[in-house]
């Protein structure tokens, strides 16, 4: 970022006493971008006076896979998988954001029960993104234990993405106008049960990490923001949210079927380290709530119910062509209950001309999907806003003067993500 | 007053066994040599002897250890833990061994290649002079020093010298801050860790391990400084029902003979602490905080080198662990008051044995007492390693200068006073009033420094914690 | 600072120039873009469709300032365009009277005959987000569009970003310089014109 030490044209001989004193030499560390906690590849030059930051810049561009340029030399549908690699640990997010760009610029129609499982999803991935977040951010601090409990959970939620999805990591699920295939038979009561179990795992967190005296020696009045900084360098998410901003576009500006749920927005009021670890915390147990409420709301319930109802009607069809009736008498599916609005024809799927900003709240802030259709099965432009990519920024901000051990608990609380940071 | 109570029929010789006279003797013969055996060799040959053994002791202790740590994380985080390489996973250290052994020692271009090759000899080297020190049976001690606590503490800082000339050795930013962090954290934890181990001192009168040892055993509960009483009791118990009624006769155990029980459970507290600290192990492990420093001072470092490093942190975990047992829990004794091997139930039991077959069985015992007693205070490291999150440096050194140190100095105090007066706690049943008015005295003085330091630190904790929440 | 970037540039340009004479541009062909940008006055060939003036675009009218109007985008989201002339002065109304105080995102879009950048906003207070597009000036070949650092320092990054990959070149910007790409990277490679058989790519893949 700042170029702003001056090499000295000779550097200092370190050790010999000057008029001031000894002289000293600064240490520059490169930082990465191999290194255990720099979550991905991320070089920080970090120029350290004793232990304490002078100067930091954080290089990035390591992970750059140019998935915005894919974007515009694939058609929509090839381009849908690559999207799951913009941000492997909520890639739902991902998918939501192109897919309703698409969506609102060629006027689809979504059906609710659709638009259910896709906030069920989302929040799952919110989850197990925390989760992982938790883990890691602990280990950062040299807890190991947490990291393994944190898994645990999170693998029982991975295998219903697996149900659903087929897959553990690169989802791929969502479609234009739809998904890719409805829930399994049973899978709701599943995925009830995972979650009505969720917030006692939460509480044997907070009882290891919450209140450990360690823990909060680390973290507590460690990486102060107030909501002027946050804004200066773009920062959304938790760590907005940390310094008492009430932003979560989820409430704000509802997309998805949000309005009708019930949850509330967790709000810090220091901007501090361990501020951001508590609104995660209970962002998770929010996050369950609205699972919990969506699960009972989804048209169409179990789907063993819309298998059923698929089934009366081909039956009445049938019989009805059978005994010559006639043909808008028969029970017709309830439109709610539908995976896919209308067929698109994903192979020559052109969307109309337009542009739309789809903007929602990942679980590390602001996420947008700008994407630009010129009416050709390509798009113009598709650019990615990652919320990592803002938060990353405040970095240097964050930790000059602070000491370098401070990296670990500032850096993990901003929940940065580097294929998001580096697209 | 005699300081050493254990005088020469107690101490079991250190001199060399027999056998190995006449075995030098033959060789001698055999090789047509005519002069007698000099006393020197033989001196050396059995050091030699001693100290390999320990050695491969030591060797056998860390294997198991490792297999320990990492079965015992595997089970406080869920999981399963090495089990594949032989049965129950035993093997496995041995093949990281084997593997470490095999690998390449791979060194920079810019690596100081002296310092950087002296570093974990220097570093290895106390860690493994500790087991010569470490009393494990009233036989098996390397070398009984009349000075061993003294020596323990100037040995031990050496191994700090090695971390810092292998951090500045291996040319490497992250390798010498965790060799500069280590230095600053073994000054800060050396001191209240000696100043513990002088509480130790003052109160048993001793720096001999070994009399440590045993005062915590033999010593009459009234009187903790005087000639010991020998009242072993393993003698009169001669039938099953006598066993268990010593068994249950819990006010006779010589567990309330420990140090930690009858004087210095503060000096346990701030030796185990500062022990911990002593071989980085978390909260404590600055010097190689993964993820900050990569790996600290042995990120430069692979194969062979590397598992110096390695061996002599466990090592050093065990004889530290071994050290809290011998200052402050008994040691090698029984903590019943008898030995369960040295009973004349057993000796009628099984008339025909020898006698030193039995002398053998309670040297084993001791040494089983021992270890046990080790590995619970190495469970303990191990579960702290499971639970705690780092410390950052500041804190580690404030933890240390403003609240370990202080206590210490009060824990001293309060033994001088103990010292001085030469309390002892009252038997059951004595007159505790007047006629002791040394022990109402320095109850109170002990009371009023602990609690004047308890409120005393509370209170800056607590305004520590204010201007914190403030600060936020 | 800057006799470093002046580095960076000097090779840069004469691959551009190599470039444009290696490979002619083959864009008429292709139908223009139909979302058409604000001002789209280099393409006289379709009339932009008439756009009611939203809430943001009415207010910069009233502060004097010169917007074009371009409606909602499917999200609707209100945007506007702007000259690089007016950028500035138009960003301090919007930042000082219609509270947009988090600059969301600075995209860059190519268009082949021009680039624009498009500026994301969000307002915390109305919770609105609107867009702001701004056409690059293009002078000897190269782009030019004035950085809105000094009214969203947030822009920092993107604004790199943009350079980067689209290359233009924000004026005012405080360290423009590379940031997902190499230092040394030769061409802008989220330009039309940069594709898989650029000859800049021989350097690059070096």
């Amino acid at each position: 970022m700042s170029t702003s030490t001056q090499t000295p044209a000779f550097p200092e001989i370190p050790g010999v006493l000057t008029e001031q004193g000894l002289s000293t030499n600064d240490l520059v560390v490169n930082i990465g971008p191999q290194h255990p906690s720099t979550h991905g590849v991320l070089r920080l030059i970090t120029t350290l006076n004793g232990e304490v930051v002078k100067d930091m810049e954080p290089v990035i561009g390591y992970l750059h896979r140019s998935k915005e340029k894919m974007g515009e030399t694939r058609s929509y549908f090839q381009y849908q998988p690559t999207i799951d690699r913009v941000e492997y640990l909520s890639s739902f997010y991902d998918h939501y954001a192109y897919v309703t760009a698409i969506e609102k610029i060629s006027n689809l129609i979504v059906p609710r029960r659709v638009e259910y499982i896709r906030m069920i999803t989302m929040e799952l991935n919110r989850i197990t993104s925390h989760l992982l977040w938790f883990g890691t951010f602990l280990m950062d601090l040299g807890a190991t234990s947490p990291l393994f409990y944190a898994f645990r959970e999170r693998e029982a939620i991975i295998k219903l993405f697996e149900d659903v999805t087929g897959a553990r990591m690169m989802y791929n699920y969502y479609r234009f106008g739809g998904v890719n295939a409805d829930l399994p038979v049973g899978w709701i009561n599943q995925c009830l049960k995972v979650v009505n179990d969720l917030p006692k795992a939460f509480d044997e967190y907070e009882a290891i990490v919450t209140q450990n005296p360690i823990v909060l020696d680390r973290t507590i009045g460690v990486g102060k923001l107030t909501k002027e900084d946050c804004l200066k360098y773009g920062v959304t998410g938790p760590t907005l949210r940390s310094t008492g901003v009430s932003l979560d576009l989820r409430k704000t500006n509802p997309y998805s079927v949000y309005s009708e749920v019930d949850f509330d927005v967790p709000l810090g009021t220091h901007g501090d380290v361990y501020d951001r670890y508590m609104i995660r915390v209970q962002e998770m147990r929010e996050s369950v709530k609205i699972i919990q409420q969506a699960l009972k709301q989804i048209p169409g319930g179990d789907t063993a119910n819309v298998a059923q109802k698929e089934k009366e009607i081909a039956e009445a069809t049938r019989l009805a062509k059978e005994q010559g009736l006639d043909p808008t008498n028969i029970p017709k599916m309830d439109p709610d209950w539908l995976i896919q609005g209308q067929k698109v024809n994903l192979m020559v799927f052109k969307p109309a001309a337009g542009e739309a900003m789809s903007l929602l709240e990942s679980p590390r802030g602001f996420l947008g999907c700008y994407l630009i259709s010129d009416g050709s099965p390509k798009a113009l432009r598709v650019k990615w806003r990652g919320a990592s990519f803002s938060n990353l920024s405040i970095l240097p901000h964050l930790m000059i003067g602070n000491m370098y051990p401070d990296l670990m608990p500032i850096f993990g609380s901003l929940d940065v993500i580097l294929p998001e940071v580096d697209r | 007053m005699n300081m050493n109570p254990l005088t020469s029929e107690q101490v079991v010789s250190n001199a060399y066994p027999q056998w190995l006279v006449q075995l030098l003797d033959a060789l001698f013969r055999f090789l047509h040599i005519q002069a007698d055996v000099p006393q020197a060799l033989i001196l050396l040959l059995w050091g030699v002897i001693l100290f390999t053994m320990v050695a491969v002791l030591a060797q056998v202790a860390v294997i198991w250890m490792v297999f320990l740590e990492r079965n015992v994380l595997a089970c406080m985080t869920q999981r399963k833990g090495p089990n594949r390489v032989g049965p129950f996973g035993l093997l496995q250290t041995l093949a990281d061994g084997i593997k470490l052994l095999f690998k390449e020692d791979i060194m920079h271009r810019e690596q100081d290649k002296l310092l950087s090759t002296l570093g974990p000899a220097i570093f290895f080297l106390p860690c493994f002079v500790f087991y010569g020190l470490i009393p494990f049976s009233e036989a098996l001690q390397g070398v009984t020093l009349p000075a061993g606590a003294l020596f323990i503490f100037a040995i031990s800082s050496i191994s700090v010298l090695g971390i810092v000339i292998s951090g500045w050795g291996s040319n490497n930013k992250y390798a010498l801050l965790g060799g500069m962090r280590s230095a600053a954290q073994a000054i800060s934890y050396e001191i209240p860790l000696i100043l513990a181990v002088l509480g130790v001192v003052l109160y048993t009168g001793t720096m001999n391990l070994r009399d440590i040892v045993d005062l915590q055993f033999f010593a009459h509960p009234t009187s903790t400084m005087e000639p010991i009483a020998r009242n072993y009791i393993g003698a009169s118990i001669d039938s099953l029902g006598a066993f268990f009624g010593q068994l249950a006769n819990i006010g006779q155990w010589s567990l309330w003979r420990w140090n930690v029980l009858t004087m210095l459970p503060v000096g346990c507290l701030i030796f185990f602490i500062c022990a911990i600290a002593e071989v980085n192990r978390i909260p404590f492990d600055l010097p190689e905080a993964e993820s900050e420093l990569v790996s600290g001072y042995n990120t430069e470092y692979s194969g062979m080198k590397f598992a110096l490093f390695f061996l002599a942190e466990y090592a050093a975990l065990f004889a530290m662990c071994a050290f809290t047992v011998a200052f402050f829990f008994g040691g090698y004794h029984s903590p019943f008051g008898f030995y369960i091997s040295d009973t004349a139930l057993l000796r009628n039991a099984l008339p025909q044995m020898p006698a030193e077959i039995f002398t053998m069985l309670k040297q084993l015992e001791m040494i089983s007492w021992f270890t046990l007693k080790t590995y619970f205070f190495i469970f303990v490291a191990m579960w702290w390693r499971a639970t705690l999150p780092r410390l950052k440096p500041d804190q580690l050194m404030g933890f240390s200068w403003k609240f370990l140190l202080p206590l210490a100095l009060v824990n001293i105090f309060v033994i001088t006073f103990e010292r001085y007066w030469h309390i002892a706690w009252p038997a059951p049943g004595q007159a505790v009033l007047f006629e002791n008015w040394q022990f109402i005295a320095w109850l109170a003085i002990a009371l009023v420094a602990f609690g004047g330091f308890a409120i005393l630190s509370s209170n800056l904790l607590n305004d520590k914690l204010n201007a914190r929440l403030s600060n936020r | 600072m800057s006799e470093e970037s002046a580095k960076q540039n000097s090779p840069e340009e004469k691959a551009e120039t190599e470039n444009k004479a290696a490979a002619p541009p083959k864009a008429d062909a292709e139908k223009a873009p139909a979302a058409k940008p604000a001002a789209s006055t280099a393409k006289p060939a379709e009339a932009p469709p008439p756009r009611e003036p939203g809430e943001f675009g009415k207010s910069l009218e009233q502060a004097g300032i010169a917007v074009t109007h371009l409606g909602k985008d499917a999200m609707g989201i209100e945007a506007i365009a702007l000259s690089t002339h007016d950028l500035l002065k138009g960003a301090e109304h919007l930042r000082d009277k219609c509270a947009f105080d988090l600059l969301v995102s600075c995209s860059s879009v190519d268009f082949k005959t021009h680039r624009q950048s498009v500026y994301h906003l969000y307002s915390i207070n109305q919770n609105k987000t609107l867009a702001v597009k701004v056409d690059a000036e293009t002078r000897d070949g190269k782009d030019y569009s004035p950085s809105v650092y000094p009214i969203w320092p947030a822009c920092d990054w993107h604004e790199r970003e943009s350079y980067d990959l689209m290359g233009i070149h924000y004026e005012g910007h405080p360290n423009l310089q590379r940031i997902l790409m190499p230092v040394d990277w030769l061409g802008h490679p989220l330009r039309k014109d940069y594709t898989v058989d650029d000859p800049r790519l021989v350097w690059n893949e070096r």
